[in-house]
């Protein structure tokens, strides 16, 4: 019992610190609107300008909802602590997992997760607002059903995203500075998970060989849920996938941690 | 001849006063509380050529805002100073060539880089001569023991050896007129000797006239003839310190702390 | 004007030192100088994909047949290679070195304190990647389209270029200037950098209203977009005097916001 309530404490504590940083929410959100609007500028050009009404197996309004839904979802999944814990190991304050009857990854699973409820309520607020927008402005229409499945899968989304980048962390012991390589990651990430573009543009046999990473699985698969580029029994299997990936990053994880934590007691003498 | 002249200088700054909390934070929105911070107020004084002057005072008497508007990096709210003929606040090139400013607490030096690239900057940015920068840096560096430190990077060195450095990257255009704030702060006593040694004799050997701030006694005792005490914006005391009023048994300390609390006696 | 000649070449050789002394400090960190080239890498490769994508759709975007939009985007790469490398961290830093008061002791050196606190760092990994890549960009698509163009065209696409650059430096230079007035300004400091990203594609596939916001109001389209279309002789005389004035203009602006904001700084504190 009292190690739920540490926990709870952590999740409370995460939300009181968002809060605070609120203005950097406020820059991504309007970062974001930026490439949304770049991205939809282009897509209507790019119909405008050719001969086919479908394009790598989207018409203009699937691709309109995939590519704002992307920019959308890359803020929905978007993790910080990499940074966090970059900053731990650095100044020394990993010691305190040593003594606190917390585990690492339970006390950064509910940081994270307590700031991303309240970021990401407001994130689906809004994008139901962008959406009505943009069907009424450009005429795109959607399916209803299929967003409120996306509701209901994204979760996993974050979830896969979360362990991805905590598995990434361990990099932090080996390197001094591993802000580089987060961000390299995380382009080369938003890329491969389809947070640009659908893969569906790097040509079929490209898009189906990433089907066995973990990234397409981030945003790829629930956009074209969204979409309604897959359905019915596709859908249970994509899900399973994404419950497969997560278990498995959660043993990564738990093998790559600890060597890291040896490197970083037998640093520190 | 008078080579820094000030006269009723003062500089006051507001500043806004914000309570703890959320709620004061949304308050100063709409309405902050406006305060003046009265950091000079009315000083004048004058320094001859060659002269070393220590400033002395209590943190935030005011010392440093002094020294920084009179290297021209404050305006003074009112009041006429003259350094080296020049009113500092016009930024003149002519003045800025002719003077050098170091802040115990600020470093001009490049972290990763060796201390003589620095000079190296500095002898581009002051335009000195090949020849004339070879001397000084070999003078220099010899007179303060870190000739053999030039090529190591200053994140390296010591706190005392930065301090050296510093002033060598100071003085590589050879200044007639110096300012120092705290240049001894936070360093053992055998650093601190070794720079106040040669504060001494770079002064006597060169002419220049030196204006210092420090928080400890023994700088201030040994270097300058003459001490000007600020406390509150305000000049307490201006005068060679031997001269202070004071028994047998009580500290030159003691005697300075008195003076400041004597203050308003004295400013009226 | 013989003074003015001698500070000028003075400013260049500081300029040289600053060049050089950014590199063997960034060579000091040599493994952060690798990630930061790969780094960079990465993102070359999603400006690219724009180019990649018009390709596969064979789409002629606002009219724009697919190599020329890969040649826009070519010169996208160069101009974020000469921000990059010159400018993005001089002026991201401003509000730091303020903070720390590192401006003070530039107020006392004898150089121009605007070229030193904007102007003292030389970024040299991220250009790397950009400028291979843009120029092999640009030599591909060139060479696609056979493009013959002429002298007076191919001088005016690299002044262009130029002034383009230092479009970008006044325009990304005044949020940075705001320091001085307000503390917390890091909000709107990178909400202004990401208009860079606009120029990512050629604005013609934005709306004619957003054209003009973006090419009169808020002049980011100028920077990317002028200099491509001297290029393909698609600027009309009057875009093009204004192509040549708003840098001048605007740098001189904030030349004159640069000594306001100094002035300021210098009135308040202690």
């Amino acid at each position: 019992m009292k190690i739920i309530k540490k926990y709870i404490t952590v999740y409370t504590l995460a939300i009181q610190g968002a809060m605070e940083y609120k203005t950097d929410f406020l820059i991504s959100l309007v970062s974001g609107g930026f490439t949304i609007i770049i991205q939809f500028f282009l897509w209507t050009a790019i119909y405008g300008g050719s001969a086919e009404a479908e394009l790598f197996g989207y018409d203009y309004g699937q691709m309109v909802i995939y590519v704002v839904m992307a920019g959308i979802m890359g803020k929905y999944v978007s993790t910080w602590f990499e940074y966090e814990i970059m900053e731990d190991i650095m100044e020394g304050n990993l010691n305190r997992f040593f003594v606190q009857p917390i585990g690492h990854l339970g006390f950064r699973a509910f940081g994270f997760f307590g700031v991303k409820t309240l970021e990401n309520s407001m994130v689906i607020i809004i994008s139901a607002i962008l959406l009505w927008v943009i069907s009424s402005t450009a005429g795109v229409t959607f399916s209803l059903i299929n967003l409120l499945i996306l509701l209901l899968i994204a979760p996993f989304s974050l979830m896969i995203s979360f362990m991805l980048s905590y598995c990434l962390s361990v990099a932090n012991f080996w390197l001094t500075w591993g802000w580089g390589v987060f961000n390299g990651a995380r382009v080369i990430t938003t890329i491969l998970s389809g947070g640009i573009f659908p893969l569906a543009v790097f040509g079929d046999r490209i898009a189906s060989a990433l089907m066995f990473l973990p990234f397409p699985y981030i945003v790829y698969f629930p956009l074209n849920v969204a979409v309604g580029n897959i359905a019915g029994l596709d859908i249970l299997f994509g899900v399973s996938m994404q419950i497969m990936w997560i278990v498995i990053l959660f043993i990564v994880s738990q093998i790559v941690w600890p060597i890291g934590m040896k490197r970083y007691i037998a640093a520190r003498g | 001849m008078q080579i820094i002249k000030v006269e009723n200088l003062k500089k006051h700054y507001d500043y806004y006063q914000k309570d703890q909390g959320l709620k004061n934070s949304l308050k100063n929105v709409i309405k902050r509380k406006k305060l003046v911070k009265e950091a000079v107020n009315e000083i004048s004084f004058n320094v001859e050529a060659g002269e070393i002057v220590g400033f002395i005072g209590p943190n935030g008497a005011g010392k440093t805002t002094t020294l920084k508007v009179l290297s021209g990096i404050l305006f003074p709210t009112s009041g006429i100073a003259t350094v080296g003929g020049f009113t500092p606040w016009e930024r003149k090139k002519a003045f800025k060539m002719g003077f050098s400013i170091v802040m115990g607490q600020k470093t001009q030096l490049n972290w990763d880089l060796p201390a003589v690239e620095s000079f190296n900057l500095n002898k581009c940015i002051y335009e000195v001569d090949d020849a004339q920068y070879r001397k000084t840096v070999e003078e220099l560096t010899e007179l303060l023991e870190v000739k053999p430190l030039l090529k190591t990077q200053v994140r390296r060195l010591s706190l005392g050896e930065r301090m050296k450095m510093e002033l060598i990257a100071a003085l590589i255009h050879e200044p007639k007129i110096i300012f120092l704030d705290e240049p001894t702060i936070g360093l053992d006593f055998v650093s601190q000797k070794i720079i106040r040694d040669f504060i001494r004799r770079y002064n006597e050997e060169t002419g220049a006239t030196i204006l210092l701030t420090s928080h400890y006694m023994n700088d201030i005792e040994s270097l300058c003839k003459r001490a000007i005490i600020i406390n509150e914006g305000h000049i307490a005391f201006d005068g060679n310190l031997a001269d202070i009023e004071r028994d047998e048994n009580t500290t030159i300390e003691e005697a300075i702390t008195k003076l400041y609390e004597n203050k308003e006696a004295k400013a009226e | 004007m013989k003074a003015t000649f001698k500070e000028i070449i003075k400013h260049l050789r500081v300029y040289r030192l600053f060049a050089k002394n950014s590199l063997m400090q960034q060579l000091e960190y040599r493994a952060n100088f690798i990630i930061g080239i790969i780094t960079e890498c990465t993102w070359l490769c999603t400006k690219l994909l724009y180019a990649f994508i018009v390709h596969r759709t064979d789409s002629h975007v606002g009219g724009l047949t697919p190599d020329q939009v890969t040649l826009f985007v070519g010169t996208f790469i160069i101009l974020t290679a000469i921000y990059t490398g010159i400018f993005m961290n001089n002026l991201g830093s401003i509000p730091w070195r303020v903070r720390q008061g590192e401006l003070d002791l530039m107020l006392v050196k004898p150089i121009s304190t605007q070229f030193h606190l904007t102007m003292r760092e030389v970024e040299y990994a991220i250009p790397i990647p950009n400028i291979i890549g843009g120029i092999i960009t640009i030599a591909v698509s060139w060479s696609r389209m056979g493009l013959q163009a002429g002298f007076v065209n191919i001088t005016a696409y690299i002044y262009l270029i130029i002034s383009g650059a230092a479009l970008a430096y006044s325009f990304f230079l005044i949020p940075c200037l705001l320091t001085f007035w307000i503390v917390k300004i890091r909000a709107l400091v990178e909400i202004v950098y990401n208009l860079w990203d606009f120029n990512s594609m050629p604005m013609q596939i934005y709306g004619k209203f957003m054209q003009r916001l973006g090419i009169f109001l808020v002049p980011v389209f100028v920077i990317a977009n002028f200099p491509v279309m001297a290029l393909f002789e698609n600027l009309s005389p009057l875009l093009l005097a204004w192509g040549v004035v708003v840098p001048l203009l605007l740098f001189f602006s904030v030349r004159k916001l640069f000594n306001i904001a100094i002035k300021r700084y210098s009135s308040a504190g202690g």
